[in-house]
């Protein structure tokens, strides 16, 4: 298959449509979160039973309890943390991959806090018992069980993964460094585990909490290995997966093929990504998620990236034959979230590639889509003239909006008098209450585009938004 | 999550907390357990032992192969010399009802020597005695022990007095207990006080090493 050619896939003959799909999605969702909640309060429960208030008489007796009880929700939303990161499908088609990171970050500060509490609590509490000064109590407490020093090594780690994750700290890290260090995150987790079992007030040498804990652990500890990182490796020798051509698209962005065996065995659908390990000496630890950017096919899946002046410049010059690793497919922005029979996609910049993938393959008639494309300049925008021939050949409305904005809180560029953006949108795109958007653009931009389709009254479950959560 | 998805899982989770709450095992000092509590809760040998909680219960005579009870049930064992040969950590463990602490039990600060105290000068020929044992710190859940034993010219144990004991955690309670327990198995070889697991394998090893010096 020449790439140059272009082939528009023919879409499925049929889709789904209707509120139902949406409403069973919102009962799963439920059911999920139901569960999560549940393993806290099962532990809350445990932990009330065995007098964890009813036991508090003094001073030692309550740390005692608050040590015992932010040490259970710690560890259970940490677990449950683990699970949201460790992309595994279940979870991923309910919530998209930009839902669970956004999920993971939440917790991130709760869960350190509770663990903090714990530490001092229990630290406070025997030194109130035995006596001593803190200090004293620590270095007894360090230096008399391999477990509990394991635990001071879990703490600190995990202060150093959540202090660098914050947002500040972010902006002043590089993504390597962070990244770096975010690994010693499974360092914390793992050495807290022996003192939660030999010492654990809650859970050693109580037979259903044990189990409780021993199931939960090997849950997620199945899950994260298995997803995260066997089959992503498995299916990179089944595929051998590698760049067979590298397109520039425009002054700033290029098109990555990359090909392998039984191609057509993927499952990835128009609007989803990829998460790219390029695998050379120096790039393969910093993976990259990319959208495909048309709809797969049997000979290859097509990235097409921006350089934004790290990794992704070396990528637009990668040569053909680079062994490359592709975990996932991610992401719900896909027509199995369509409800509606018109549709609306909006891309922005370098938002496009799944855009220009789902306006491929939609199931629609004639005048069914209409594709909004905001653009810098129109003579430098990516994969516009493919849009064009899309469009064209399936019979899709395309409205190109280029120039600068507006005005500084406007997601449209400058023209049609002073009128507010939503009104501008609706002439823009006459069907929109009617239909489903899809929109993906950069973050701010994403978010002024929902406003303006919650001002003209499209309904929350037909905004279907894709965020560049990384 | 939908709304009356939550206000349901608000209302269960309320609900469930309070039951729990009420269910709790309901808060007592623990001390001052008198010999009708150690009559009362023999009985109770299926208990978990575990350390969360103040309020102690009985140890159960090992010797006993079922629950009994009545606190006769352990064998009176006159003339049993020593236990020193056993190892604290298994009789900890032998029970069935001791916390599976395993890795964080095993003794870092073994049964040091006597320290002070009431001993007199050993004589290895004679039974009678009093010897004194002592365990600091074995661990942080533990507390520390110096107890004396005294046995009578046939080799029975007349007495364990404490020299010096703190418990943590509030267990100090476990001690009259466990003084008790020690008389009536004559040595260590009792189970474990409830809720006070590693006050009483401290207590079991201080023991063991003023028996050894016997």
């Amino acid at each position: 298959m020449n790439i140059d050619s272009m082939p528009i896939v023919a879409s499925a003959k049929q889709i789904r449509l209707g509120i139902h799909k949406h409403l069973r999605l919102r009962k799963s969702q439920d059911i999920v979160e139901i569960l999560g909640y549940a393993t806290i309060l099962f532990v809350t429960v445990t932990f009330l039973l065995d007098g964890g208030l009813a036991g508090v008489t003094d001073l030692a007796t309550g740390l005692g309890s608050i040590s015992r009880w932010t040490a259970l929700v710690a560890t259970d939303l940490l677990l449950i943390q683990m699970l949201l990161i460790s992309r595994v499908p279940w979870l991923e088609r309910l919530y998209g991959h930009d839902r669970t990171t956004v999920a993971h970050k939440k917790l991130g500060k709760p869960i350190l806090y509770l663990v903090i509490a714990h530490f001092l609590a229990s630290l406070i509490q025997y030194a109130v018992q035995d006596n001593k000064n803190i200090i004293a109590e620590a270095i007894t407490l360090i230096t008399s069980s391999n477990d509990l020093l394991l635990s001071f090594i879990a703490l600190a780690a995990m202060i150093v993964v959540v202090v660098t994750s914050i947002k500040i700290a972010r902006a002043r890290i590089s993504y390597e460094a962070w990244y770096l260090v975010h690994l010693i995150s499974y360092v914390a987790v793992i050495a807290a585990v022996p003192h939660e079992f030999s010492t654990g007030q809650d859970i050693a040498g109580k037979p259903l909490q044990s189990a409780f804990w021993i199931a939960l652990y090997l849950f997620v500890a199945g899950n994260l290995v298995w997803f995260r990182f066997a089959l992503p490796i498995l299916k990179m020798f089944r595929h051998g997966f590698k760049v067979i051509a590298v397109k520039r698209e425009s002054s700033d962005t290029a098109s990555i093929y990359v090909g392998g065996r039984g191609m057509s065995g993927l499952t990835a659908q128009a609007g989803q990504f990829y998460i790219v390990r390029v695998m050379t000496p120096s790039q393969w630890w910093r993976p990259h998620p990319f959208s495909l950017s048309a709809t797969p096919n049997s000979e290859y899946v097509r990235f097409t990236i921006g350089d934004r002046g790290d990794d992704t410049g070396a990528m637009l010059r990668l040569k053909p034959g680079t062994k490359v690793m592709l975990e996932g497919p991610y992401g719900v922005f896909t027509e199995e979230r369509r409800t509606k029979e018109k549709v609306t996609l909006i891309a922005a910049g370098i938002g496009v590639p799944p855009i220009r993938a789902l306006a491929e393959s939609m199931v629609a008639n004639p005048g069914d889509i209409t594709i909004v494309y905001r653009t810098r300049n129109n003579d430098d925008a990516a994969l516009l003239l493919e849009l064009d021939k899309i469009a064209t050949v399936r019979g899709h409305e395309l409205k190109v909006l280029d120039g600068p904005r507006a005005t500084p809180n406007s997601w449209l560029p400058a023209g049609h008098g002073n009128i507010p953006d939503y009104q501008r949108l609706r002439l823009i795109a006459p069907q929109i209450v009617q239909s489903d958007v899809f929109i993906c653009g950069p973050t701010p931009w994403t978010h002024g585009v929902v406003k303006s389709l919650l001002q003209l009254g499209v309904p929350e479950n037909q905004i279907h938004a894709e965020e560049f959560a990384w | 999550m939908r709304a009356s998805t939550k206000v349901a899982v608000s209302l269960v989770t309320l609900g469930t907390l309070a039951v729990s709450y009420k269910l709790g095992t309901p808060a007592t000092t623990g001390t001052g357990l008198s010999a009708a509590g150690l009559t009362s809760s023999v009985a109770n040998t299926s208990n978990i032992a575990n350390e969360d909680d103040p309020n102690v219960t009985a140890p159960t005579p090992l010797a006993s192969p079922s629950a009994s009870s009545t606190p006769s049930a352990a064998p009176k064992k006159p003339g049993k010399k020593t236990h020193a040969t056993k190892k604290p950590t298994s009789s900890g463990s032998s029970s069935g009802s001791s916390s599976g602490t395993g890795s964080s039990g095993s003794s870092t600060g073994s049964g040091s020597g006597s320290t002070g105290g009431t001993t007199t000068p050993p004589v290895n020929t004679s039974l009678a005695g009093t010897k004194t044992g002592s365990l600091f710190r074995e661990n942080v859940w533990g507390g520390y022990v110096q107890l004396s034993v005294t046995k009578d010219a046939s080799g029975t144990i007349t007495a364990v007095n404490l020299v010096q004991a703190a418990a943590t955690g509030g267990r100090n309670s476990a001690f009259s207990l466990l003084q008790q327990a020690a008389l009536q198995a004559q040595g260590s070889n009792f189970g474990n006080v409830s809720r006070a697991t590693y006050t009483t394998q401290v207590f079991k090893q201080a023991l063991d090493s003023a028996l050894a010096k016997f």
